[in-house]
C-alpha cells in the first residue's frame, strides 16, 4: 500500500500590502482659540473702542443669520456704520487729509466698513431721512455701483448730499458734489425748483473748489451724466483751473474730455 | 515600510485508510486576517494610523475519502469515495494601528454596536485625536476617536475641516464644538469648494481658494485639518517641503482666514523673475523682501487676477509705468503692517497699492484704469490720495466698484 502523504505548506496570502510615506513636516501648528461671543456680547463689543474688536463683533453678528434679521441687531449695525464714518472723516480732518483709516488701522479696516456699509444696506429703509443719511455719508467711489444708488434714492439723498457738501474735509466734499451730478438725473422731472436751484450752485462752486478732488471728481461726473447747460463752465475749467499737468493729466485736460463726452451724447440733464 | 496585515493557513495531511484500498484526506484551516481595505491617515509628522478590521478565529475542517486501489467502484485511481466538511466563520474586529515613522505598531481595538466596515479615518485634530467616520446598522455616525476610545458619536455627518479650537465643521455645514455639540451653521454648504460666492463662503480668484466669513482658524500642517488632505480635497499632501510651508503656518497664526494650498499656481518664486511682463516678481514681493528680517522673500501667492489686472490697468493707463508700493504681503508682514486687521486683501495675493506721488489726477486716473480693469478701488476718503489700492477679489464692496 502506498502511503499517501499530501502536505501543501503554508500558503500566505498577503491582504494589504501600504507603502506608507511618513512625512517630514517643518513646524508644529498654532492654534488661536476662537471665541464664539454671543449676540449680546457682540453688540457690546461694537461700541469697543477698538477697531479690531468692533470689526469682529460685526463679523459673528453678521454670520449670524438670526441675529442680522433682529432689529436691535439692525439698529445697532446702523449706529455702527454711522460711527465709523465719523472715525473715517475725523481721521482725515485730524491730518489735514494726509492720513487716511487705511494708514491709520490699516487697508482691513476699509474693508470692514465696506462690508458693513453692504449689510446695513441689505436693510436700510431709504425713505428714513436718518438711515438713508447714514448710508449717504459712507465713504466710497464716486463712480460706483453704490453711488448709483444713493443718486437712485435722491428723494432723501440730496438734502444728505447738500448737508455732506458742507463739510470741512474736501474728500468729504469731493464725494458728495459728484453724486449730486448724478442725483439730477434720476430727479430731473421730480425736484423743487428751489432745491435744483441750490444742487446746480454747489456743481458750480464744486468746479471751483480749493480741494482738487472736489474739483475732479465733479468734472469727471459731469463728463458722464451733465447736461449741455454745463458745458460753459466746464470751458471755464479746461482754461483758468489751478491745478498743474502731472504726468500727462490735469483737471483742465479732463474737463475737456467731458464737454466733448457731453457733446457726443448731446446733453440731456 | 512594508507592512502586512493578516494571513491564513491551510495545512493539509492524509492519512492511509483503515481498508488497503481507501486513504481519508483531513483538510482543516483557521484564518485571521483584514477583512476590508485599510484606510489610512498621518498622524501629525509621527508616522500614520492604519483603521482596518480583521477576522478572526475562522475555521473550516473537511474530510475527504480516497480510493486508491483496484476495484474502486469506478476504478479510477483516486476516486472520491466521500466528503463531509464544517467551518466556523469567527469574529470581526475594528483595529486602529498607529505605526510610527521608525516601524513600531501599537495595535488597539475600537468596536462599534453594529459596525459594518472599518472606520474611515478623515482628520486629525490638534490634539492629536482624529475624526472618522463608521458605518452602523443604524446608520452613519461622524465620531471623534482616539486609538481604542470613542470620545464622541453624530449621527448622519461627516467632518469636513478641524478647526483650531478643536471643533469641526461638518459636509452638512453645522459647526460643532471640540465636544461634538452642534454649535452653529454656516450659511452655506460647504461640500463643494468650489462653488460659487454667496453667502457665507466666499472664493477669492481660483477655484480652490476659499475663505469663509467668519475667519475659521484652521489647525495646520502637520494635522490633516481637511477632508481630502487640503482644501481641494485632492488627497495630496498639503505640505510643500520648502519655504511655502513657512509662509502657510503664518495664515492661521495670524487668522488670515483661509490656508492657501502649497502646490496652487498663485505660489510664485522668485526664480520667475517676471511673472507678467511689466511686472517683477520684485515688486510685486517688496513688502516682505524689504521687511527686516525679510520674510520668505523667495515665494509669494501672486494670483494670475492679479498679474492680468495690473497688466490691464497699465494699458488702461496708456501704457505708463506703475509704481507698486506694495502687492503680495505675507500674513507675518500684514500683522506687522497693521495689528488689527491682519487680513486684508494683500495676504491674498490679489491686490497692490500703486504710488501716486500725491497728485490727485494721478489719483484718479489709476483709479479709472483699475475700475475699467475690473478692480475693487478703496475710497479715497480712506486711502487719502497717496496710494490707490486696487485688489481683484471675485466680490466686492458696492462702493468700491463701478
Amino acid at each position: 500500500m502506498e502511503r499517501l502523504v499530501h502536505t501543501n505548506p503554508g500558503r500566505t496570502i498577503l491582504l494589504l500590502v501600504a507603502q506608507v510615506s511618513v512625512l517630514t513636516l517643518i513646524c508644529p501648528a498654532q492654534q488661536t482659540q476662537v471665541s464664539k461671543p454671543s449676540v449680546v456680547s457682540s453688540l457690546s463689543e461694537l461700541r469697543s473702542d477698538d477697531a479690531g474688536e468692533r470689526a469682529e463683533a460685526y463679523e459673528q453678528l453678521r454670520s449670524d443669520p438670526s441675529a442680522i434679521h433682529s432689529p436691535k441687531v439692525q439698529t445697532a449695525l446702523l449706529d455702527l456704520l454711522d460711527r465709523e464714518e465719523h472715525v473715517i472723516e475725523s481721521t482725515l480732518r485730524g491730518s489735514h487729509e494726509q492720513v487716511g483709516v487705511s494708514d491709520k488701522y490699516g487697508e482691513g479696516y476699509g474693508e470692514y466698513v465696506a462690508e458693513l456699509a453692504d449689510t446695513v444696506n441689505s436693510f436700510a429703509d431709504w425713505n428714513d431721512p436718518h438711515q438713508a443719511c447714514i448710508l449717504v455719508h459712507e465713504s466710497y467711489n464716486p463712480d460706483s455701483r453704490f453711488a448709483a444708488e444713493i443718486a437712485s434714492h435722491w428723494k432723501t439723498a440730496i438734502p444728505c448730499l447738500v448737508k455732506m457738501y458742507g463739510s470741512d474735509v474736501g474728500l468729504t466734499r469731493g464725494q458728495a458734489a459728484p453724486v449730486l451730478v448724478r442725483a439730477l438725473t434720476y430727479s430731473r422731472d421730480g425736484l423743487d425748483p428751489a432745491t435744483l436751484q441750490a444742487v446746480r450752485g454747489i456743481i458750480v462752486r464744486a468746479l471751483h473748489d480749493p480741494h482738487e478732488a472736489v474739483r475732479g471728481n465733479t468734472v469727471e461726473a459731469l463728463g458722464s451724466f451733465g447736461g449741455e447747460d454745463m458745458i460753459p463752465t466746464l470751458k471755464a475749467v479746461a482754461e483758468t483751473d489751478p491745478s498743474p499737468e502731472v504726468q500727462g493729466h490735469s483737471i483742465r485736460k479732463s474737463a475737456s474730455q467731458a464737454i466733448a463726452a457731453i457733446q457726443k451724447r448731446g446733453g440731456g440733464q | 515600510v512594508e507592512i502586512i496585515l493578516g494571513a491564513e493557513l491551510s495545512t493539509y495531511c492524509s492519512l492511509p485508510g483503515g481498508c488497503a484500498t481507501t486513504a481519508t484526506e483531513t483538510s482543516s484551516s483557521g484564518s485571521s486576517g483584514a477583512s476590508s481595505l485599510a484606510n489610512l491617515i498621518t498622524n501629525a509628522d509621527q508616522g500614520v494610523l492604519l483603521s482596518f478590521q480583521a477576522v478572526e478565529g475562522s475555521q473550516s475542517q473537511t474530510t475527504n475519502v480516497y480510493c486508491y486501489a483496484p476495484g474502486c467502484p469506478n476504478e479510477i485511481p483516486w476516486e472520491l469515495t466521500s466528503h463531509t466538511g464544517g467551518s466556523n466563520p469567527g469574529v470581526i474586529n475594528s483595529y486602529l494601528a498607529t505605526i510610527s515613522s521608525g516601524g513600531g505598531v501599537s495595535l488597539a481595538t475600537l468596536n462599534l454596536p453594529g459596525q459594518q466596515g472599518p472606520i474611515q479615518p478623515v482628520l486629525q485634530r490638534a490634539d492629536t485625536s482624529y475624526i472618522g467616520t463608521a458605518s452602523t446598522s443604524s446608520g452613519n455616525l461622524m465620531m471623534a476617536f482616539t486609538p481604542g476610545n470613542i470620545l464622541w458619536t453624530v449621527p448622519n455627518d461627516a467632518p469636513k475641516i478641524a478647526t483650531a479650537d478643536g471643533g469641526i465643521i461638518g459636509t452638512s455645514g453645522t459647526t460643532y464644538d471640540s465636544n461634538g455639540k452642534a454649535s452653529g451653521q454656516t450659511a452655506t454648504s460647504i461640500q463643494s469648494w468650489t462653488g460659487s460666492e454667496s453667502g457665507i463662503a466666499y472664493q477669492y480668484g481660483s477655484v480652490d481658494q476659499v475663505a469663509l466669513t467668519p475667519p475659521v482658524i484652521y489647525t495646520v500642517p502637520p494635522f490633516w485639518s481637511f477632508a481630502g488632505a487640503n482644501q481641494s480635497g485632492s488627497n495630496t499632501s498639503a505640505l510643500c517641503h520648502d519655504d511655502r510651508d513657512k509662509l502657510i503656518t503664518e495664515y492661521p497664526k495670524y487668522n488670515a482666514g483661509y490656508l492657501p494650498i502649497c502646490f496652487a499656481s498663485e505660489f510664485v518664486p522668485a526664480s520667475n523673475a517676471q511673472p507678467t511682463f511689466h511686472f517683477t516678481f520684485a515688486e510685486l514681493n517688496t513688502s516682505d523682501i524689504h521687511f527686516s528680517p525679510p520674510d520668505v522673500p523667495d515665494w509669494a501667492i501672486l494670483r494670475a487676477v492679479l498679474l492680468s489686472g495690473l497688466e490691464n490697468t497699465r494699458a488702461n493707463y496708456g501704457g505708463q509705468a506703475i509704481t507698486i508700493n506694495s502687492a503680495y504681503r505675507s500674513p507675518l508682514v500684514q500683522n506687522a503692517v497693521s495689528p488689527l486687521f491682519p487680513h486684508d486683501r494683500h495676504i491674498h495675493g490679489d491686490a497692490a497699492d500703486m504710488a501716486t506721488s500725491s497728485s490727485q489726477m494721478i489719483w484718479n486716473s489709476l483709479h479709472n484704469a483699475a475700475i475699467t480693469a475690473g478692480a475693487c478701488v478703496e475710497p479715497e476718503a480712506q486711502s487719502t490720495v497717496n496710494h490707490v489700492h486696487a485688489d481683484w477679489r471675485s466680490g466686492c464692496p458696492a462702493g468700491w466698484r463701478k
